[in-house]
């Protein structure tokens, strides 16, 4: 049964990183090989990838959420999250990859949804060289 | 809380305030693109913006999410989609007490 109404719109507080300022972000990847082409794909949102926003949800009431990919403040939401996915064989990535965002470099965030999570918009080539670490969590 | 809808890229599309609401897009998002629903998956986060709990695939999901809400007592019921077309009837999984007035399903519909 759906809703009588679609998702209103979201008010988000998009933002590009300032000048001198660095953001550090963990973004779930699938590979740790910088050099396999699931990498980059790891950076490609949903718009990259050529599908549509989902309508009757937050993201066809704000379709710039399906150009972004998720991030979280912490590495340990990222990975508690992979995690958590993987336990229903729905894994997205058994890696995480820490992110250090530097303005001028057209990189744009929102801080959305749960506490610490947000939503980066970049070319994905850039948004890989990004990564300045990535580890492997331990998948239970 | 929140709880979040996350596609197969780990990417969240939308965001709630609670289960009941979150319940309710997921089944409309089945409704209206069953193979993303069948991707999807519903996490809880707590405060500190950490899961909280087990993942819920759209298989998971009860058939109604509600609340009957009393002067001093909350007793949310599911009915499993388990047993959705067995012998089984509604199933009381959860009960708490709570104070506090909840959002019921048919109050989600009825905004």
């Amino acid at each position: 049964m759906r809703p009588r109404n679609p998702p209103r719109r979201l008010q988000l507080a998009r933002r590009a990183i300032a000048e001198e300022e660095t953001y550090v972000a963990y973004h779930v990847v699938r590979t740790r090989d910088r050099e396999h082409p699931d990498f980059l794909t790891s950076f490609r949102s949903r718009i990259a990838l050529g599908l549509p926003p989902r309508t009757w949800t937050q993201e066809g009431a704000n379709p710039e959420i399906a150009d972004g990919i998720s991030a979280y403040m912490t590495g340990e939401a990222a990975q508690e999250t992979a995690r958590a996915a993987n336990a229903r064989g729905r894994g997205f990535g058994e890696y995480v990859a820490e992110m250090r965002l530097t303005g001028n470099s057209g990189i744009e965030i929102v801080e959305w949804g749960a506490n610490g999570h947000l939503t980066i918009w970049g070319d994905p080539l850039i948004l890989s060289q990004t990564v300045t670490d990535i580890y492997f969590y331990t998948v239970d | 809380m929140k709880w979040m809808l996350l596609d197969e890229l780990g990417n969240a599309f939308s965001s709630f305030d609670d289960e009941v609401s979150a319940h309710a897009a997921f089944r409309s998002l089945a409704a209206d693109e069953p193979e993303a629903a069948d991707r999807a998956l519903l996490l809880a986060y707590n405060d500190d913006g950490r899961p909280s709990g087990e993942a819920v695939t759209f298989d998971d999901l009860p058939v109604w999410t509600f609340s009957v809400v009393g002067w001093c007592a909350e007793v949310p019921l599911f009915w499993s989609r388990s047993t959705r077309g067995l012998s089984g009837g509604a199933k009381t999984v959860t009960t708490s007490a709570r104070t506090t007035a909840t959002t019921t399903e048919a109050q989600v519909l009825a905004s």
